[in-house]
């Protein structure tokens, strides 16, 4: 009886010492650590070559969605209609839609997450786009990317400017380093947060095509690969008085697996309650072609 | 009108097996007394005489017609055959502190075991309750039913009889 | 479809199973992970009267279930088995002592945490020689339960202009629970108290503040009579084996089970607003009387008359803020109530009316807190009644027929799903032959704005202990008692098929 009594004591007080952690809070009565500088923020520079508005169009989309490839077509059309005042990005979700019918899956699990936010993948339709991440009352300004794609960014190009933005990557081997300047032309008072992502074109994967078919070589650009940053944005550190540069730089360790020649960082403003984009700017991963043989 | 059928059609199949050379009560599994105390599922004795074991829930109204319709024959069935009714409850820590209460709110004269975490239902396989076991003498499980309407206790009790007599059940 | 089989091998004190699943589209209600097929849970184990081992997939419950409850439920999709070593001992008759280690089946994968636990439970009467044949009877228990999950893990708690900072997460996270149970001839109490050491996880918004828990059952019964009072209150009590960034898990992966203390009501109306716990925080009291009004008395009729009456009433905790991420979150007093979450009471009176007849009759009053189900709302405050009728044509044929009515504000509030349409009315007819075959077919209809109706017609056949239902219809999620069983279902639209056997 003895014997078992300190077995069993001998077992609890092994259990119960690595049994919990206890974690002391700071002065500050929080219970964090320093974890590095990711971002830099200093004054940014003049914005002159890239300057103006440009919108940015977001497309959930997927494999399995039939009237995916029309809305395709149309953005095709839009993008030799605007020319680089237009960004676009397609979102691959965990809908029915988006499931790969291949090796190749395009989801992200960031962009699921902007996928029921809007609203898309619970009670939308496919395909759904949305345009600078508009309100219209309560909700958002969903459509289906086909006829009305011109006109509606036509009308969004319209909208006053209040910044404006420019982005570039500088690539070494696999990591590159990330610059966004943006540049305040009025003055901005809301809170603004800064989404990158990386994007990936040309990538032959199959989809189902309006009549039910399969092409197995579909050509899919613009594909939203990862955001870089939190998927709401990291809070811009300006005063945005008219007139205020402010630059953020950053590093960025791409996937193997990406052909970085057809990668693309994007960077947008956007303001912190409403999730409406100001402006947004692109570049290619790497401008030196040498690069992309490393 | 085919199609929309076939669209809209689900399915649940379920299939449990147990092997072995006759299938006897499971001897080694835990359940609580409404004392307590946990036991183990060996002490379900009735000295060679057949035992009738129903899995029950303090929700599930099935159950308690089947409990309550047996209540009011029960003393017949014990003075003809000898027979014990073992009443196992698979309410989980929700109700179980009721079921003593409920027992005695409605009068049940059974013995009672607790099978909280469902250990006891899953290990005779039990899916949907109410499911009545008819055990022997020798501890086999010789008929077994799930369901119960007014008027299945009258054929819960032939199986009884001819267990009691020590007849062969055809199932 | 799901299809599922188990095998179960018994040698002597040796026994091994497993079991099959399919989910070929996994029906309405259950998640989309479901989807595949495999062997979902395989173990070994022997067992003889004091000692049981277990390797493999396995399921635990300590107390119950604070701290740990490994249980499945396959109707609601429900499996959360550890799957690793399980010991359980009992060296002494009313003695048991358990230990598991294991990590938590999460579809078809495991979850990343590691769970281990201790757990003792006492039975004084049995340990302590004068107190045999006592009428008092004491059971005392107590365990502990601790998860390890890696913490090089960076969760951004705060950045500003030159730093990013992380939060300093526990890789050990720890609870325990001591409990007791007492019975003295009709009278009962049970009480259980558990606490979590800190547990920064995405449910409670990364907060480091304690979980505590604690239930308390009371009871008096005797020959058709009981009472039974029950108290609970419940903070930040939510223990997963991961701490599930970006809100993966859903239902899965829990190492423990706060139980809700609502009576689980069967009838469609009185379950249409079901309460399930909160388990970031809220407190609750149920009460419960069942009592039976004599037969060949005035009130209580020829053959006598059950009363049962039930009430709960639960509510948030009076939350004072600190903080958010990073920070000890809350703080809040112990006995303050905050704003009500559910509350409902019913009566069911049972009449046998004669030797082919009986009735129940049930009135109930629900309010109800959409905020409970994840949106802001007025409360909906409804009144129920049901009258469940049940007619013996002879020895092998049975009617039963159920009517149902609902009267509810939700009619008000802004249109989220049909369930806020407002008033309800409900018909159901059952036609039993012996306890082999059955038809029902029933309606379920919203009659203030027309939307929502839900009819169904099922037949079912069981022999033995197979059982064949195929159903046509609407159904909503909850327990039905069709056909002389009842379980719990998920929702479900179109032809629904289920056959259970075992052999």
């Amino acid at each position: 009886m003895i014997k078992g009594n300190i077995f069993i004591c001998a077992l609890a007080s092994i259990v119960l010492a690595w049994g919990c952690d206890k974690i002391e809070a700071n002065e500050n009565g929080l219970y964090e650590e320093y974890a590095g500088s990711a971002i830099t923020w200093s004054e940014g520079t003049s914005i002159t070559t890239n300057a103006g508005k440009r919108v940015f169009l977001e497309k959930y989309t997927g494999p399995k969605c039939p009237n995916c490839p029309t809305a395709d077509d149309s953005i095709h059309s839009a993008q030799r209609q605007f020319g680089n005042r237009l960004v676009v990005v397609a979102i691959h979700d965990y809908s029915s839609f988006g499931r790969p019918l291949g090796e190749i899956d395009l989801r992200t699990e960031k962009g699921d997450n902007w996928s029921s936010y809007f609203g898309v993948r619970n009670a939308g339709s496919y395909p759904s786009a949305i345009i600078n991440r508009m309100h219209n009352d309560n909700t958002f300004d969903l459509f289906m990317p086909t006829t009305v794609l011109s006109d509606k960014i036509a009308n969004a190009l319209t909208s006053a400017l209040s910044i404006n933005m420019e982005v570039t990557s500088t690539l070494t081997a696999n990591t590159t380093t990330i610059d966004v300047n943006i540049e305040f032309i009025q003055k901005v008072t809301d809170s603004l947060t800064l989404t990158i992502f990386v994007m990936e074109d040309s990538i032959i994967a199959p989809q189902t095509m309006p009549n039910g078919s399969r092409n197995q070589d579909y050509v899919h650009n613009h594909i939203l690969r990862d955001v870089v940053t939190d998927i709401w944005g990291i809070p811009v550190y300006a005063d945005g008085h008219e007139g205020s540069r402010r630059k953020a730089e950053l590093k960025y360790t791409i996937k193997p697996e990406w052909n970085k020649e057809h990668c693309h960082i994007v960077a947008f403003v956007s303001n912190a309650a409403t999730r409406e984009v100001l402006n947004v700017a692109e570049c290619k991963l790497s401008d030196n072609s040498e690069q992309f043989n490393e | 009108m085919k199609r929309i059928l076939l669209t809209l059609a689900s399915l649940v199949l379920s299939f449990g097996v147990m092997a072995q050379n006759t299938k006897t009560l499971p001897d080694n599994v835990s359940v609580k007394t409404l004392d307590g105390r946990t036991v183990h599922t060996s002490v379900i004795q009735n000295e060679g005489k057949p035992i009738i074991i129903s899995f029950w829930a303090t929700w599930c109204k099935p159950c308690n017609r089947e409990l309550n319709t047996i209540k009011e024959v029960y003393e017949e069935w014990q003075e003809e055959t000898g027979v014990k009714l073992v009443a196992v409850s698979i309410d989980d820590s929700r109700s179980a502190s009721r079921v003593k209460p409920h027992v005695d709110g409605n009068s049940w004269d059974y013995e009672i075991y607790l099978d909280q975490n469902q250990d006891f239902k899953r290990a005779m396989n039990v899916v949907n309750v109410p499911h009545t076991f008819v055990i022997n003498g020798k501890g086999e499980i010789v008929w077994e039913h799930t369901s119960f309407v007014e008027g299945s206790e009258e054929e819960l009790f032939e199986i009884v009889k001819k267990v009691a007599a020590g007849e062969a059940v055809n199932q | 479809m799901n299809a599922r089989a188990d095998i179960l091998y018994t040698n002597g004190p040796f026994s091994a199973g497993l079991r099959f699943e399919a989910y070929q589209k996994p029906m309405l209600g259950f998640d989309p992970r479901y989807e595949g097929q495999g062997i979902a849970n395989y173990f070994a184990s022997y067992q003889n009267d004091k000692l049981s081992v277990t390797a493999g997939n396995y399921y635990e419950q300590f107390g119950n279930g604070l701290i740990l409850r490994s249980y499945e439920d396959r109707f609601l999709g429900i499996d959360n088995s550890l799957f690793g070593f399980s010991v359980n001992y009992r060296p002494w008759d009313g003695v048991t002592l358990k230990g598991i280690i294991g990590k938590q089946r999460f579809y078809w994968e495991y979850g990343k945490g590691f769970v281990r636990g201790l757990d003792a439970e006492v039975a004084l009467n049995n340990i302590i020689k004068s107190w045999t044949e006592s009428k008092t009877r004491i059971t005392l228990g107590g365990g502990f339960v601790s998860k390890y999950e890696d913490n090089d893990v960076t969760i951004i708690s705060r950045q500003n202009e030159y730093a990013l900072y992380k939060l300093a997460l526990p890789a050990n996270v720890g609870a325990g629970s001591v409990r007791m149970e007492l019975s003295h001839g009709g009278w009962g109490l049970q009480a259980e108290y558990a606490y979590k050491s800190q547990d920064p996880n995405e449910q409670n918004h990364y907060i480091y503040k304690n979980g505590d828990a604690l239930f308390v059952s009371a009871s008096y019964s005797q020959k058709g009579f009981s009472a039974n009072l029950q108290a609970k209150r419940v903070d930040n009590m939510g223990f997963r084996s991961e701490r599930n960034p970006n809100d993966k898990t859903g239902q899965m992966l829990y190492i423990n089970y706060v139980p809700s203390i609502t009576k689980q009501h069967t009838y469609a109306f009185l379950s249409m607003y079901p309460y399930a716990t909160q388990t970031t925080g809220e407190m609750g009291l149920q009460g419960d009387l069942m009592f039976k009004l004599k037969k060949e008395t005035l009130l209580g009729g020829k053959y006598g008359t059950d009363i049962h009456i039930n009430t709960a009433v639960i509510t948030s905790l009076d939350t004072s803020t600190i903080g958010g991420m990073g920070t000890d979150g809350y703080t809040s007093p112990y006995f303050g109530p905050g704003d009500l979450y559910y509350g409902d009471v019913s009566v069911e009176i049972a009449r046998k009316l004669s030797g082919k007849s009986k009735i129940t009759a049930t009135y109930g009053y629900v309010v109800f807190n959409p905020i409970v189900e994840g949106h802001a709302g007025h409360l909906h405050h409804n009144n129920i009644i049901v009258c469940d009728y049940t007619y013996k044509i002879n020895k092998k044929n049975v009617l039963r027929m159920e009517a149902e009515w609902m009267g509810s504000d939700s009619k008000y509030d802004v249109l989220v799903d049909d369930k806020r349409c407002g008033d309800w009315v409900m018909g159901l007819v059952e036609y039993n032959f012996t306890s082999a075959f059955f038809i029902s077919l029933s309606d379920q209809y919203c009659y203030h704005d027309g939307i929502g109706n839900y009819p169904n017609v099922s037949i079912g056949y069981t022999r033995k202990a197979s059982r064949l239902q195929i159903g046509y219809g609407k159904q909503r999620e909850g327990i039905v008692c069709i056909g002389g069983v009842c379980r719990q279902v998920p929702a479900s639209n179109g032809l629904t098929f289920s056959l259970t056997t075992s052999f």
